[in-house]
């Protein structure tokens, strides 16, 4: 019994290991997949700074997906996203609060509150967040790379 | 006497070994764990080998990609009159050539005061006897940039299949297949991104494998230093 249980104890100690090395040169193995969808996903993110060049925010859809027809990339799908951004936290408290109104009045907006807000206003229209995903199915899981990066469409800002 | 004779047994059948169940038994175990350790140990080497085989061709793909696009990023138009700064990218028999000014590295331009700032960069293919190409780079000082064509290269990467590349013409907004800055359609400028395809492969692995096995990386460059015309 004492040796059938000290087999049984080695036969999992074994298999823990060997899984173990296994496991290991799997994860390497998914890393070529993960250096491909990066380059791709950097690719994506070109593609619509080059389409910045000449459109607005506005003339981008909010969000594409698409997959490649390359055989050899036939695997990988691609999507962006366009997102507001909340410029609010750059315009300073006291003025995005305003100041403590008498009770029983209505508090009226500051010139500087107004300023700010139209700022705001100007520079969240020119500021997107830009994400670039890239994914690709490993076994019966989907794996994936994501960019982001902000962009400033600087022909959007007043000239003066 | 009879006392003593079964105290003897009784000892006697203490000390008896394995019965022929439990060898049995253990045999059995044993043989099933060392099925299963081969057989594990199998599927490892195959791995092992496939991850030789796949990291070769990953590593040598993305260094390329790597080197590429930092040189190409920072690609250098000087926009001046008589400026000597060019950027050419030509299909030739083996691939690709590819030959520009850039930014040299800011630590060799400050620390060492080894080089003017500026290189003219020359990415070129040689055809190895097995059929493969072979990246190779070689660099000039500005100044100097005639000797481009003499200097010894430095291999970036082996086990190419394929090097592409395709040129973003911004005045047209299109993708055009070769680019030369000096010729009167660009009139000295660059172009504003260019598109990198490179296929590598290990070429330890068997040749009949290799368009199966071969990794395809492909990315898109911004030049930053390019100036648009408005």
């Amino acid at each position: 019994m004492e040796v059938i249980f000290s087999l049984l104890i080695l036969a999992i100690g074994i298999m823990g290991i060997l899984q173990g090395q296994s496991g290991a040169t799997h994860v390497a193995l998914r890393s070529e997949a993960m250096a491909q969808a990066l380059f791709l996903a950097e690719e994506k993110m070109t593609e619509i700074e080059i389409e910045l060049r000449t459109k607005t925010f506005v003339g981008l859809a909010e969000e594409e997906k698409g997959e490649y027809k390359e055989e050899k990339l036939k695997d990988f799908k691609w999507s962006r996203k366009l997102e507001k951004v909340d410029l609010g936290c750059f315009i300073p408290k006291q003025l995005s609060e305003g100041s403590a109104a008498e009770p029983g009045q209505e508090q009226a907006p500051s010139a500087a509150q107004g300023y700010f807000a139209l700022v705001e206003k100007v520079f969240e229209n020119a500021v997107r967040k830009i994400k670039v995903t890239v994914e690709w199915v490993d076994g019966n899981k989907t794996k994936s790379v994501e960019l982001t990066q902000l962009y400033v469409r600087f022909q959007d800002l007043p000239q003066n | 006497m009879y006392a003593f004779k079964i105290s003897r047994r009784i000892e006697f059948a203490k000390a008896r070994g394995f019965t022929l169940l439990e060898i049995i038994a253990a045999i059995g175990l044993f043989a099933v764990m060392t099925l299963g350790v081969v057989s594990s140990l199998q599927e490892m080497n195959r791995l092992t080998l496939k991850l030789k085989t796949r990291q070769a061709s990953v590593f040598s793909g993305v260094l390329a990609m790597a080197r590429l696009e930092r040189d190409l990023a920072l690609a250098y138009n000087e926009r001046m009159q008589r400026s000597q700064s060019f950027f050419k990218g030509k299909e030739v028999s083996n691939g690709y050539e590819l030959s520009f000014t850039t930014f040299d590295s800011p630590v060799r331009t400050l620390i060492a005061r080894r080089s003017p700032g500026i290189l003219a960069i020359r990415y070129y293919l040689e055809k190895e006897d097995d059929g493969s190409l072979t990246l190779i780079r070689s660099e000039a000082p500005f100044n100097n940039f005639e000797r481009l064509d003499v200097m010894k290269g430095q291999t970036i990467a082996s086990g190419i299949l394929r090097f592409e590349m395709e040129f973003y013409n911004a005045q047209a907004d299109q993708w055009t297949k070769e680019w030369d800055s000096a010729a009167a359609t660009h009139s000295g400028l660059f172009p504003k991104a260019v598109k990198i395809i490179i296929e590598s492969v290990d070429r330890d692995s068997p040749q009949a494998d290799w368009k199966r096995k071969s990794l395809r990386f492909e990315t898109k460059v911004l030049i930053l230093n390019e100036i648009e015309d408005r």
